[in-house]
């Protein structure tokens, strides 16, 4: 083995902790509006639900560059959202900021 | 001297050779006391009794004529007849000796003797001789004599004796007359002499002045040479100050311009302080310098004119130390001043610059002055051509760009009757175009809307759901506000939310058609599904607001009305008055 690899080899977990963690962001989330709790669920695949005691919404998800996230809705919306941690806070018109944080 | 009395009893009573030392002793006597330097009317007067005493005479006269003058003497004579001569005597000189005739020389004495010259009428009465003796230019003299106290004539050795004393008197009357020449000679010397000691005085200020004037030509030819290589100001002020310094022997000064507007002032100094350029150049030099200029009135300089500040208060009041000044005028705009401070004599006072001083501090400012305003002027042709230098650069811009923009208009003529001619040929082969190319473009305009619409879920209806579903409801805008009012409406803005940003009905709730499952479920999924919902958003190429009806009315709301007219409408209402 070189030194060239031996570096390299070194350098090599600091990339790998460098790097987005894209399999972190999939799972389950709870926010609170006022009296209605919203679950969201991040799938692996992309698929996500948006849920709530009277209602159940399918969309998809895609990461943005920068902790960014849209869900994209059936009709052709989009949701923009911010990743802040492990919460996740996303915008829609006429509603307050919901702060979704994962559940265990 | 030997008198008549003491000669024995009578000459003639002498033996020959007695008499004739009796003779040669008088004309010794007469000899020694003629030898004596004397004027000639003085020999005139001590001759007559030297005379008359060796011959025993009883009167005797002289007139003398020397250098226009006429001297009468006589000895014997009564007073009247002594006047008598002294009014004709120049009468009988001219007789003997005619004006037109005068001799230019000495000659010998002319002796007359006889009875004859008793009865002359132009003679004193008795005379027995006349002698006249010429000493040449102009000078003459007439003797005349009377009768011997014997009353006998005159013998021929008396006559010699006579005619040898009046040699005698001939000869010291010469010397006399010489050296009265020479002393007039001397005196005239002695006048030339100081004329012309007066004229070298004269001649040697001529060439100090003379000097002087060089001097100040030189020193004008090489400042004039000095400054006239330098074409910035700056530097012209620096040469100046330093050639006027040496030129009048100063070990010090200044020179500060201004010019029109305030920060715009240049000034040097030499053998001062450093401060004193910072004190020139500043508001209050300038104003200090400025107000010499008032102070003048009247006498302010004129544009390229400078003047001399005799005031020693005056001088004080400038900026900077000043044993001499000059205040200066370029131009209307550009003002300045001169200050010459200690020097080399020591001399501090009021009249420290003499008139030539003066002079050519006048001379040396007026060469100064045409130097500056050359390279002011050549300064001001600099800024021009760099200002039009800059402008041919900016319009050598402005017609590229002009000439880049024909080009481009050129392509894009070029372009247009291209395309004219393309979709002029396109025309007129789509109507030459069969039936089949149509089927297959229609074909595969569906089939690409097909596969489109199974790849996106939000996919194009073929025929719009709007247009299919049952037509809503409409509701006039005053209507329609009065029921929001009453009956506790919902308004519902269906546009982007972008529009909606952009401007709203108040308290109208946002729901986008394409976020509409998310909001209605965090805004509405709890309303009563009989209250009204009054919905309004569309323009020209989407129908928003049926849009999103029919969805509230497929979600079970009984009344969804559309707004007619929109926002728009409702705006036109005005402001919503008070219950």
């Amino acid at each position: 083995m070189t030194r060239r690899d031996l570096l390299l080899l070194m350098l090599l977990p600091a990339f790998t902790a460098c790097a987005p963690d894209r399999d972190t962001l999939p799972g389950d989330y709870s926010a609170r509006n006022g009296e209605i709790e919203i679950r969201l669920r991040l799938g692996k695949d992309g698929k996500g639900v948006w849920s709530t005691d009277t209602d159940e919404i399918p969309f998809k998800w895609s990461r943005r560059d920068e902790g960014h996230i849209w869900l994209h809705t059936v009709a052709g919306g989009v949701i923009p959202g911010i990743i802040e941690g492990e919460d996740i806070r996303l915008t829609l018109p006429g509603v307050p900021p919901l702060v979704f944080t994962p559940l265990p | 001297m030997i008198s008549p009395k003491d000669t024995p009893d009578a000459p003639g009573s002498l033996t020959g050779t007695d008499r004739q030392l009796f003779h040669l002793k008088s004309l010794y006597e007469a000899s020694s006391a003629l030898a004596v330097p004397a004027r000639p009317a003085d020999l005139l007067r001590a001759f007559l009794p030297v005379a008359m005493g060796p011959l025993g005479l009883t009167f005797g006269f002289g007139i003398l004529l020397h250098a226009g003058a006429l001297t009468i003497e006589s000895l014997g004579l009564q007073p009247p007849a002594a006047d008598l001569y002294r009014a004709s005597g120049l009468d009988l000189v001219h007789k003997f000796f005619p004006e037109d005739a005068a001799p230019a020389h000495p000659s010998r004495p002319v002796i007359l003797a006889g009875e004859h010259l008793s009865h002359d009428p132009n003679l004193p009465m008795g005379t027995a001789a006349v002698i006249a003796l010429s000493m040449g230019a102009g000078t003459h003299a007439v003797l005349g004599f009377g009768p011997k106290v014997a009353g006998v004539p005159l013998d021929a050795d008396e006559t010699r004796l006579l005619d040898g004393l009046a040699s005698v008197l001939g000869h010291a009357l010469n010397n006399a007359t010489a050296m009265e020449c020479v002393r007039d000679l001397n005196t005239s010397l002695a006048r030339r002499n100081d004329d012309l000691h007066r004229a070298l005085g004269e001649s040697e200020r001529a060439r100090e002045a003379l000097s002087r004037h060089t001097l100040q030509l030189r020193a004008l030819y090489e400042t004039t040479l000095e400054m006239i290589d330098i074409h910035e100001p700056g530097g012209i002020l620096d040469a100046f100050l330093l050639s006027l310094m040496g030129t009048l022997s100063f070990t010090g000064g200044w020179i500060a311009l201004y010019g029109p507007g305030h920060g715009r002032a240049e000034a040097v100094c030499r053998g001062l302080a450093p401060c004193v350029r910072e004190e020139l150049v500043s508001e209050t030099g300038r104003g200090a310098v400025l107000a010499r200029f008032v102070a003048l009135k009247d006498r302010i300089p004129h544009a390229n004119h400078a003047c001399l500040v005799d005031d020693p208060e005056e001088r004080q009041a400038l900026p900077a130390q000043a044993d001499a000044a000059v205040l200066f005028t370029l131009d209307q705009g550009w003002q300045g001043a001169i200050g010459l401070s200690a020097p080399l004599s020591g001399e501090r006072d009021d009249e420290l610059l003499d008139e030539d001083a003066r002079q050519l501090l006048h001379s040396l400012v007026a060469n100064f002055m045409v130097t500056l305003g050359n390279a002011r002027q050549l300064d001001l042709i600099r800024e021009l051509n760099s200002e039009l230098a800059a402008r041919n650069v900016d319009l050598q811009t402005t017609l590229d760009a002009l000439t880049s923009a024909k080009r481009e208009i050129d392509v894009q003529t070029k372009a247009k009757e291209h395309l004219v001619a393309l979709v002029h040929g396109e025309v007129e082969r789509v109507w030459r175009a069969s039936w089949l190319d149509i089927c297959l473009i229609l074909l595969a305009g569906a089939t690409l809307g097909i596969l489109y619409n199974l790849s996106s879920p939000g996919g194009i209806d073929l025929v719009p759901k709007s247009l299919l579903a049952p037509p809503p409801v409409m509701i006039e805008a005053a209507e329609a506000r009065r029921l929001a009012r009453d009956d506790k409406a919902v308004i519902i803005d269906a546009r982007p939310g972008d529009f909606f940003l952009q401007g709203h009905i108040p308290d109208a709730v946002n729901l986008p058609e394409d976020l509409f499952e998310f909001v209605y479920s965090m805004k509405l999924s709890d309303l009563d599904p009989a209250v009204p919902l009054l919905v309004y958003g569309r323009n020209i190429s989407r129908r928003y607001d049926a849009d999103v009806a029919r969805q509230l009315e497929l979600l079970g709301h009984e009344r969804v009305l559309l707004i007619k007219g929109g926002l728009d409408a409702w705006n036109g209402l005005g402001p919503e008055e008070a219950p």
